[in-house]
């Protein structure tokens, strides 16, 4: 076979889909160990990987593959039960197939032969670790026996001819031949089409158990020439010598069928490739091209509206048409199923919820929901971090939710939705929840905020506080439950995506986590607003609204200025103020309220422009990196820059 | 003499392997993904031979064999098989397939099953 190298990528894939199917079809299996499909699904799984396997040479996939088939073979044959021993081992070959399968070159290197002397001997089978070891069951033998009869069931039902001769035939199989005793049926069959068989040597039976070496005989009646017989039983693959000799004198009876199949002659072209695999980098620079594009186009677009050239008009029309298409065939060839992440993590809670001797359950749902690649890689960690903290820190002990009157078994869904331009993921447990009172103390504690402020904060805020850097030092191990370990650093990552996040929490009944997502993090779908000389965008994911005050609404609380709105305290910040730049003394004041991480606040701005998708830029630069409050820029049509605001890191 | 194949595996990197194989000699080579698909193709196609895998999700190789078989009893079916089918494969010589192969392929073998089978 020529060089294996262009199969590799294919195998990779396929492997990976094969190891995803065996890891969901395990973790059902832990919950309901007789279903038939999911074993055979399992089954299917393990056979097919390693006949895969076998194809590239990596013998020792191959060899572990085929004891979990075998063991699973088993299970489908009702000889023997799926206990959670045999759910760990099978979890334990799959992780060391996974490990194997990520560098199959190398897959010799692991030292697999403990794990397969478990799984033999949970499938109690004597033998040693043999890979042509076949599987044979009573029942099937029995089976077959009985409907083995030597005259085919397609012959015979025609009167049947007298004068034919009788034959001694005795078939060598090639010493390459592996199903020997296959190999022999399909002997007899092509020969039954030629006449009957009589008799063999050994039995039929003994045939189909393979005990014999490598030779056996038939006897046939039949009124073809011997040449013929030879040359039907030669165009069989892997014989090696045929001997035809007449048999002692009886004449019999025979059959004659003879099958013409004539090869169908007409060709058509073959088809062609349906897909193409593209690098990310490649369609990141095509994102990116696309975004120059649109920058041109709008400008192009201005500078018709301003020297008034209705003929250009007319043709950025149809360019701008043509560039909206461009851009979002492009990022639909950028769109990926969530279920990418979801699928690992049933596998990531069984295991922690192991190890911690919890019982839980995790829902997944909206796995279908498409997300930009980008955007999927961004949120893989944050969402492990918040499943590991609902595990960890929500659920309870079986036995302490027994005594507070929950099911012994916790819940944990996890679920994604589309809303408009964005993506909706909430993780919700029905685990213990948090304590508001505790957050205060602890937040106090660690100097994060001072004793008045935290009075201040509603149960809502003060859970929130665990999204605040340095909430996150607190101990694991504290009463607040570790819940704020690293929070700080998923709400940084969600909001550079310019996502948002909010905890929404009820003490002894559970928690939620919203995570709000933009589609893609290439285009930003913004509110443009002005400050002073400079327009800035804020991610339409954090706006809640805008509204128009009159500058006397404003009050102050204890030194902050806040505004009432339909009974509640708003703070806000006035971006002038903010950015130094001195204010321009009107009496009507715009304010944008903006969401962050469970609080809203509001934002004064000069004038409000309106929505526009801005391509990103990132803040790549030395001297820009690390400033806070704005997560990259944009250019704008006319050419000049604006930044766009991060609306967690800006205060 | 190069024919019309089908190739019945739900393993799209099987499929690959053997019509890299089959299709140089000038071999038309068309594709199932799995039971009910290798039927449906087969009746519309005709093929001179089938290569037909044994385990696959919904229809598997055994009952596609029957449905090939029952269609056209003169079908050219060479099951895909692995080692320790051999019952298996048994069952599928006396419903009616004519030959079979054993995975890992064997360029060389598969080329002479072909052979062997479309005359």
């Amino acid at each position: 076979m020529d060089d294996m190298s262009e199969y590799k990528e294919m195998y990779a894939v396929e492997a990976a889909e094969h190891l995803q199917s065996m890891n969901e079809a395990l973790l059902n299996l832990e919950k309901d160990p007789e279903n038939s499909e999911t074993i055979n699904v399992m089954f299917r799984a393990a056979h097919t990987l390693k006949g895969m396997s076998a194809t590239m040479g990596y013998t020792n996939i191959k060899e572990l593959t085929h004891e979990m088939e075998n063991l699973m073979d088993s299970v489908r044959k009702n000889e023997m039960k799926l206990d959670s021993a045999a759910i760990d081992i099978l979890f334990e070959g799959l992780d060391t197939l996974e490990k194997m399968a990520e560098n199959p070159e190398n897959c010799s290197q692991y030292d697999i032969s403990g794990l397969i002397k478990k799984i033999i001997l949970l499938s109690k089978r004597e033998a040693a670790a043999e890979t042509t070891g076949q599987v044979k069951t009573p029942e099937t033998t029995a089976a077959d026996v009985t409907n083995n009869s030597p005259k085919p069931d397609n012959i015979g039902q025609e009167k049947v001819e007298d004068g034919c001769t009788i034959l001694d035939i005795t078939v060598t199989l090639h010493e390459s031949c592996v199903l020997k005793s296959a190999r022999s049926t399909v002997v007899m069959r092509n020969l039954s089409e030629l006449g009957e068989i009589i008799e063999t040597h050994p039995s039929i039976k003994e045939i189909e158990d393979e005990k014999f070496d490598r030779e056996f005989k038939i006897v046939v009646s039949t009124k073809e020439d011997v040449a013929k017989l030879e040359k039907a039983i030669m165009k069989i693959s892997e014989i090696a010598k045929v001997e035809i000799k007449p048999h002692e004198g009886i004449q019999a009876k025979a059959k004659v069928e003879e099958k013409s199949c004539a090869p169908d002659s007409n060709k058509t072209a073959i088809k062609s490739v349906q897909s193409v695999r593209v690098s990310i980098e490649r369609l990141d620079s095509l994102m990116n091209l696309v975004g120059e594009l649109i920058i041109n186009k709008i400008r192009l677009m201005q500078l018709a509206t301003v020297h008034k050239l209705d003929v250009l008009e007319e043709t950025l029309a149809s360019l701008n048409r043509l560039t909206n298409e461009l851009q979002e065939e492009i990022m639909a060839s950028r769109m990926v199923p969530i279920e990418q992440i979801f699928n690992r993590f049933p596998r990531m809670v069984r295991d922690i919820a192991k190890k911690e001797e919890k019982e839980v359950e995790l829902i997944l749902e909206g796995g279908d929901i498409e997300l930009d690649r980008t955007v999927l890689d961004e949120i893989g960690d944050p969402l492990v971090h918040i499943l590991r903290n609902c595990v960890d820190h929500g659920i309870e002990s079986p036995e302490v939710r027994k005594q507070a009157g929950k099911n012994p078994k916790g819940t944990i869904r996890l679920i994604a939705r589309r809303e408009k331009n964005h993506v909706v993921i909430e993780a919700t447990d029905d685990g213990k929840g948090m304590d508001p009172q505790k957050f205060r103390e602890t937040a106090v504690k660690k100097g994060i905020v001072t004793q008045e402020e935290a009075a201040k904060l509603s149960d809502n805020e003060a859970i929130n506080l665990s999204f605040m850097p340095g909430f996150s030092t607190a101990d694991k191990v504290t009463d607040v439950s570790g819940r704020g370990v690293g929070m700080d650093v998923v709400r940084t990552k969600i909001g550079s995506m310019g996502g948002s996040i909010k905890l929404e929490s009820t003490k002894g009944a559970g928690t939620k986590i919203i995570l709000k997502l933009p589609l893609t993090v290439a285009i930003i779908h913004s509110l443009m607003v002005k400050v002073g000389n400079d327009v800035y965008a804020v991610p339409i994911a954090n706006v809640v609204r805008d509204l128009a005050i009159k500058k006397d609404q404003i009050k102050t609380i204890k030194g902050e200025e806040v505004i009432l709105i339909r009974g509640e305290v708003l703070p806000i910040v006035r971006l002038r103020k903010l950015f130094g730049i001195d204010s321009n003394g009107s009496e009507d004041l715009l304010v944008v309220v903006v969401e962050r991480g469970g609080g809203n606040i509001g934002l004064v701005v000069d004038q409000v422009i309106g929505q526009q998708e801005v391509i990103l830029k990132n803040l790549e630069n030395r001297i820009l990196k690390g400033v806070k409050g704005f997560s990259g820029a944009t250019i704008l049509g006319d050419g000049n820059v604006a930044l766009i605001l991060d609306v967690v890191t800006l205060l | 003499m190069p024919g019309k194949i089908l190739l019945v595996d739900d393993a799209a990197f099987m499929r690959m392997m053997l019509k890299k194989i089959l299709a140089p000699s000038g071999n038309e080579v068309l594709e199932a993904v799995d039971g009910s698909d290798g039927v449906a193709k087969y009746k519309e196609h005709k093929p001179n031979l089938v290569f037909l895998d044994i385990v696959m999700p919904n229809v598997d190789g055994i009952e596609c064999l029957k449905q090939i078989i029952a269609f056209d009893s003169n079908a050219k079916v060479v099951m895909c098989s692995s080692i320790g089918q051999q019952t298996v494969v048994n069952d599928a010589i006396k419903i009616g397939a004519r030959d079979f192969i054993i995975k890992p392929f064997d360029a060389a073998k598969v080329l002479e099953t072909v052979s062997k089978n479309i005359s």
